[in-house]
């Protein structure tokens, strides 16, 4: 490897940040139920906005709500000043931000569409006042605002589902004034502070903890131009070719076929009907397909092939397996059976022990998945022996794990220690171990 | 008992991304979703001879060589030596996945030459003793490999890819697999590690000096071996042009299952600006929540490998939504390419319950090459391994409608190697706009990535002379 000694011709021509849309023009959705008007954050003008010659006109709205209320203020926001916001203001100079806004108590929730869900956020609960809503900026004013209720006007706007739309920003600083902060940067970092508040809404994380920390933003070049990623447009749906049979009872060849593939071994099988289609569908053992998946896939619709009144079999076997039902059932025995430990202990008590017999038969039930065994702690003593300890947890669960069944290696261990405090739990409840889905 | 009538349906059918001109009749040229019979040929294992001599087919199709073991008058073997129980299982099951949907609809709309493609599928566990014996087994039952996971596995069997006449599509990207005297018989797709980190750490060393007017200082974190320390040396040669400081160099002191404590606390004393990863996923996790722990704030990039869209589910997904550049070798599942509608439209409907991963897509490109491959193998009539060797090189570029760059099948190493990757944010909100983790295709749910720069060539990469790999392996 080396560096050319001169630029090839051409080939700088090659790189396409700066190129238009490359892809056709989106199809038309045709109701897929594709997220086309997701909350999107921390974009360029150009990329979303009013600016754009194509984009349709909806007036900005900048939703801000007053969290002063927050015990998690100082950690989540000190480092987002008033002067900040005032600087992606486009009515600085017309609104009086220090009589109304706290000098630290504002978080950016989201930018819509005008007028998509003012009347939402108008009819909160908690929401006193707003300003300039016939303007292009809002600013909700709710003393008792509290995360969970930044997650609802978040989810308000989300479900909004409309374009994207974000207020004008000034003028891009000139070279010579590098040292002030870049719009888009600022934007970036009001966008990051929704997040941050949805995400503690959503059960907490990391936080600054020194309040000097400056937000890391990417994204500012390129941004401006390129194509926005979009859903696919309308999937055809899957037509079939049915020969004609006399009608058949689905009841009874569904308990057949049920019976016949759990007879054989396939416990990771199910068949439904869809419309007057069988489907066989599971994960495949990934054992046994050296000698041809087809042949397999052959070899297990054998099993319900003769049974009467099959006609025909779509089969949908795969080798992963169901990731949301294991996630749905691995956190629903967190809730009900949390594995807890001592204090500074990583030794298992009966009630842990018996907790993880759940979690073994949840994670045996859904082959071809591994699963994150994560270690936490609470907040006392150093974040690095917390760090250890919650390996520690992670090691101690998936040695049960192990005993009980599990092969180890579908599992691996995690050290969260103190990173991740269940928000509403006590310090004993934070002692735990957790588990997810790995990627 | 009534006679029976099975019909096994093949899942999407989109003959158009599945078929071309050379079947058999059988494909349509519009959404061929036709019940076909079932592919009841492909039941007899293939003999497991030790020499596949050619011969003469006598099927009739009387112009295409066979060796009637690994290709038959009916059926094309094809191997795959996947990680399904490592730490790449996460991505590679759905890789895996994906190349048996495309394949059943390939199949249902005629396979090959008339021939239905039977792949065999194989656990390596990303060991690499286990890849070298699986595929010594194998070898001799297939006419080539769609699927090699693992850099340092792939490249050990290298050499007896070339004695053994035989093509794997490595799903690793060292930067030697455009050498012709290492990758021979290895089809490459899309760029590799050492240009994936030269573009990334050139995105951060670029927008860090609009941001803060000056260049950031870079730690470097990477497993050993091909994969981390190729990906290593594409960030340091990126760093040395660009002037960018390296404040931790953590090159090789990753491993899966390893702890990364000692790492991590390195790179929260560095106080680097950003930190450029080159690992599993996993360890990428705890490396990130172990640095954390220690004081780091800095920003976080990482190989393609290194991230999954499922850790946005994790406690650390708020985090990483916003600390971590996503960098990618492919345009994510649903990304705005010419060529990902229609196999958009066969994941959904193979898949229509599956989270929208990019293994998915990435399969579609080991499909799609494998069966260039094997068509122009069929086309010049010779469908032994051999004559899939010779096929190979004479496909020349192979367009994946933007998928993928357009790789450069010409053998030489310079020209051969795509400078082109793409950078992503990961998007908490659209994450769980499309429900997190029970996102589905069959929604239409798309990768939770929001594009940065998604077909982005830095200077330094466009620039770069190929003439030896960026790590050179075993040293």
């Amino acid at each position: 490897m080396r560096r050319a000694s001169s630029a090839t011709p051409g080939q700088l021509d090659n790189a396409e940040t700066t190129s238009e849309p490359v892809g056709p023009e989106p199809p038309d959705d045709g109701g897929v139920g594709a997220p086309d008007a997701s909350l999107e954050l921390n974009k360029g003008p150009d990329m979303v906005g009013r600016s754009s010659p194509e984009a349709p006109e909806p007036a900005g709205l900048l939703y801000a709500a007053d969290v002063s209320d927050s015990p998690h203020l100082d950690e989540t926001l000190s480092w987002v000043t008033t002067e900040e916001v005032q600087s992606t203001d486009p009515l600085a100079g017309q609104f009086d931000h220090a009589a109304w806004i706290d000098e630290t108590a504002i978080a950016t929730v989201g930018t819509v569409a005008a007028g998509t869900i003012a009347a939402d956020i108008g009819e909160h609960p908690l929401v006193e006042d707003t300003r300039h809503d016939d303007l292009e900026v809002l600013y909700v004013r709710a003393p008792g605002l509290m995360h969970t209720d930044v997650q609802l006007l978040t989810a308000a706007a989300l479900a909004s589902r409309v374009p994207v739309s974000v207020p004008p920003l000034p003028a891009a600083a000139p070279e010579d004034e590098a040292q002030q902060p870049n719009p888009l940067f600022v934007v970036g970092a009001l966008g990051l502070v929704a997040l941050i508040i949805a995400a503690f809404a959503a059960g907490g994380w990391w936080t600054s903890r020194t309040g000097e920390d400056e937000p890391i933003a990417f994204g500012d070049v390129g941004t401006d131009t390129v194509p926005t990623q979009r859903p696919i447009g309308a999937i055809a749906a899957p037509t079939t070719t049915v020969a004609a049979a006399a009608p058949v009872d689905q009841e009874v060849v569904l308990a057949s076929a049920t019976e016949a593939l759990r007879n054989a071994g396939y416990s990771g099988m199910s068949v439904r009907y869809e419309g007057d289609l069988l489907v066989l569908e599971g994960v495949m053992p990934a054992t046994g397909l050296d000698a041809g998946y087809f042949s397999r896939v052959e070899e297990i619709t054998s099993v319900i092939s003769g049974i009467d009144g099959v006609q025909q079999v779509s089969t949908r076997l795969f080798l992963r397996g169901d990731d949301a039902r294991l996630r749905s059932q691995l956190r629903a025995l967190s809730e009900s059976t949390p594995v807890e430990f001592p204090f500074a202990s990583a030794d298992l008590t009966p009630e842990s022990r018996n907790a993880l017999q759940a979690v073994a038969d949840a994670i045996l039930a859904n082959p071809g998945l591994r699963v994150l065994v994560a270690g936490h702690t609470d907040a006392t003593g150093s974040p690095e022996a917390n760090a250890q300890l919650g390996g520690a947890r992670a090691g101690a669960a998936i040695q049960e794990l192990v005993r009980l069944g599990v092969p180890i290696t579908r599992l691996q261990p995690v050290a969260y220690g103190e990173l991740f405090p269940d928000a509403a739990g006590t310090d004993a409840e934070n002692r735990r171990v957790e588990f997810e889905v790995a990627p | 008992m009534k006679r029976l009538a099975l019909l096994i349906l093949a899942v999407g059918l989109l003959a158009t991304a599945c078929s071309d001109g050379d079947d058999t009749g059988q494909a349509g040229t519009t959404l061929a979703s036709t019940a076909t019979t079932s592919p009841t040929t492909t039941t007899t294992t293939p003999a497991t001879t030790t020499t596949a001599a050619p011969a003469e087919s006598a099927d009739e199709e009387p112009g295409i060589l066979t060796d009637g073991v690994t290709v038959t008058n009916d059926t094309i073997y094809v191997g795959i030596l996947a990680d399904l129980s490592g730490p790449f299982s996460g991505n590679v099951i759905d890789l895996v996945d994906s190349q048996l949907a495309f394949w059943a609809a390939k199949n249902a709309a005629g396979g090959i030459a008339g021939r239905q493609v039977e792949l065999l599928v194989v656990d390596t566990a990303y060991d690499l003793g286990q890849h070298q014996l699986l595929y010594g087994n194998m070898v001799n039952q297939v006419v080539m490999f769609s699927h090699s996971t693992g850099s340092p596995h792939t490249a050990s069997i290298a050499d007896d890819l070339v004695r053994d006449q035989r093509l794997a599509i490595p799903v690793g990207w060292y930067s030697g697999w455009s050498d012709p005297g290492l990758g021979a018989n290895l089809l490459e797709l899309g760029s590799n590690y050492c240009i994936e980190a030269t573009n990334a750490v050139s995105f951060l060393s670029e927008t860090h000096q609009q941001q803060f007017g000056e260049l950031p200082t870079i730690a470097i974190a990477t497993d050993a071996g091909d994969y981390g320390q190729d990906s290593a040396a594409g960030a340091k040669f990126a760093a040395a042009q660009l002037g960018v400081d390296i404040a931790f160099d953590g090159e090789a002191t990753l491993a899966f299952g390893g702890d990364p404590s000692a790492t991590a606390a390195a790179i929260a004393a560095s106080g680097a600006d950003y930190t450029w990863v080159a690992t599993d996923p996993i360890t990428a996790a705890e490396l990130v929540s172990q640095s954390l722990s220690s004081g780091y704030r800095g920003g976080w990039s990482g190989a393609t490998p290194s991230f999954s869209p499922r850790l946005l589910d994790t406690a650390l997904g708020d985090y990483l939504s916003q600390a971590w550049l996503v960098s990618v070798f492919f345009a994510p599942a649903g990304a705005d390419v010419p060529g990902m509608s229609e196999v958009y439209a066969v994941l959904a409907e193979s898949f229509p319950d599956r989270f929208p991963s990019d293994g998915l897509v990435r399969g579609y490109l080991e499909f799609s090459l494998t069966a260039q491959v094997l068509e122009r193998a069929a086309a010049l009539g010779d469908l032994t391994p051999a004559g899939v060797v010779d096929a190979s090189k004479q496909i020349g570029d192979v367009d994946f409608g933007g998928i993928s760059p357009t790789n450069l099948y010409t053998r030489d190493f310079n020209t051969s190697v795509a400078r082109q990757t793409g950078l992503y944010r990961a998007s908490k909100a659209l994450f769980e706009s499309q429900g997190g983790l029970g996102a589905v295709l069959g929604d239409g749910a798309v990768s939770a990535f929001e594009p940065v720069a998604p077909a982005y060539v830095s200077e330094v990469a466009a620039n770069m002379a190929f003439d030896e790999p960026c790590y050179v392996f075993g040293s």
